[in-house]
């Protein structure tokens, strides 16, 4: 590869700036390059409704692939370490680990989501350039083209590519919700130690295991005929979401930046008067509920209330 | 800098020393970035991760076929081939885990000996084996919420965000 780069960067050279009209673009390129091929380390902000956590995070990449390791520094300790896929999560107070693994590395070809195909639902333009966390940093604005989604606003170092700061916007351009990083290092040697957890792992702990079983699109009853434009299926397994019930059908939908999961499950006991519709508290994230039959369908996710109720309304049993 | 250190950098090859300087490098010199832009863009292409039709992608696979075929041997570099939106997005599902687990609604460890609890000595050393459904134990409507932030994917740009979302709810939930 490295060759052939130098190959293609001698012949192509002369192409460069038709090829980057769309420097907004190449941003993303790189930020996601970044995210994923750099080692740092930091500590960053998130806000929102007026509430504030603050975490750390350490990210390496080696010869095995990724390893990561992030903590709260607000309230009682929470940890989270991955080996690529593989997560553990450990709660020391209550002494619980939780296992799983990372849902995209069960389906790896679907994460690609290219700039030109996100540029047909949002509108992508360069901000400006300024401070964060002590770093240059180019913003990227996306505007969403239509009522079916919220806008976002990026921060990516200039030297790093590393996405510094996000915020995501509501129709009215209000704040519904931001991160930051206070401080970061990008590149550099990170230290095997640091990516352990800092808890002391003797002793009895409960186990949970959060995997669900995947499904095949094909073989659900369920078909889902209102879907916001640009957004497609992600995801379909069956899991535990309420207790005593392992079957209730999750399906995630994404048009690459926002995400929609619909829930359907047997709408008994005391769902069956679960039927009310409406935001809940969580800042950015909305949900719509709706009775299909004796299904109870609880649509969730980051968009705007209207898109939930047309995605609900899509739901319907296929026709045998 | 050579455009060897630079490139070899983005496969991943230098050292952590190497990469460090470079990076220190690309923050003060234009052409290396300039550089750099071309290499991922090259690579994005090569990927399929740019539609033909582009025009430097166009000119980039019609080198490609061009070219002679080298035959050599693999050097794998699994990991880091993997797909685009790859370490934010599954960062995301492991916090989202964590905050699922925060969320206060859990009894209290080994209250209920009737839940099938499992109990390990020394987690590290031993396989994970043993375990309860969350249903079991998620008793409200956040479980839907925190299922969902565990499935989220390819949510690049406020990745970051997104796991941290969830602990924001944490507050929420244990305000209850």
């Amino acid at each position: 590869m490295t060759h052939l780069r130098m190959i293609l960067l001698v012949g192509l050279a002369l192409a460069a700036p038709a090829a980057f009209g769309d420097e907004a673009h190449t941003w993303l390129l790189r930020m996601n390059q970044a995210s994923r091929s750099l080692n740092y380390s930091g500590t960053f902000v998130y806000q929102s409704q007026g509430r504030i956590e603050t975490s750390r995070i350490v990210h390496l990449v080696d010869a095995s692939g990724e390893h990561e390791r992030l903590e709260t520094l607000d309230g009682p300790l929470r940890e989270v370490i991955r080996h690529n896929e593989d997560v553990q999560c450990f709660l020391p107070q209550d002494r619980i680990v939780v296992t799983d693994k990372a849902v995209l590395g069960r389906q790896p070809g679907r994460l690609i989501t290219k700039p030109a195909t996100l540029s047909e639902f949002y509108s992508i333009r360069l901000g400006v350039q300024e401070r964060v966390a002590g770093r240059d940093a180019q913003q990227i604005l996306l505007e969403p083209r239509d009522e079916m989604r919220y806008g976002h606003q990026l921060w990516i170092d200039v030297a790093s590519g590393l996405l510094l700061k996000a915020t995501m916007l509501n129709e009215h351009a209000g704040t519904l919700e931001q991160f930051a990083f206070s401080e970061v290092f990008p590149g550099g040697n990170i230290d095997h130690e640091k990516l352990k957890p800092s808890v002391l792992k003797t002793g009895e702990w409960r186990v949970i295991n959060a995997r669900g079983v995947e499904l095949r699109p094909e073989d659900l009853e369920w078909s889902f005929r209102k879907l916001p434009p640009g957004f497609r299926g992600v995801s379909w397994v069956k899991r535990s979401v309420r207790r005593g019930d392992a079957s209730t059908i999750h399906a995630v939908f994404s048009d690459g930046l926002a995400n929609v999961s619909v829930f359907i499950e047997a709408a008994a006991g005391s769902l069956a008067g679960a039927t009310q519709s409406g935001p809940v508290s969580t800042g950015s994230t909305g949900v719509y509920r709706r009775l299909v039959g004796d299904r109870l369908v609880t649509v969730l996710g980051e968009v705007p209330l209207g898109a939930l109720r047309r995605i609900a309304e899509g739901v319907e049993r296929r026709a045998k | 800098m050579t455009n060897e250190q630079l490139s070899g950098w983005m496969d991943g090859e230098a050292s952590a020393a190497e990469a460090e300087q470079i990076v220190k490098n690309l923050a003060g010199h234009g052409g290396s970035r300039e550089a750099c832009k071309l290499y991922w863009l090259v690579g994005d292409c090569l990927r399929g991760d740019f539609p033909r039709g582009n025009d430097l992608c166009d000119r980039v696979m019609t080198a490609l076929e061009t070219e002679p075929t080298v035959l050599a041997p693999i050097v794998h570099k699994a990991e880091q081939k993997r797909g685009r939106w790859m370490s934010l997005a599954a960062a995301v599902a492991g916090m989202a885990v964590a905050a699922w687990m925060g969320l206060g609604l859990w009894t209290p460890p080994f209250q209920d000996e009737a839940m099938g609890l499992a109990r390990q000595r020394g987690i590290q050393d031993q396989p994970l084996a043993a375990a309860v459904s969350p249903a079991e134990i998620l008793p409200d409507d956040r479980s839907y919420l925190m299922a969902h932030q565990a499935s989220a994917v390819g949510v690049p740009m406020a990745g970051v965000a997104q796991y941290i979302r969830t602990v924001n709810v944490e507050q929420v939930g244990g305000a209850r």
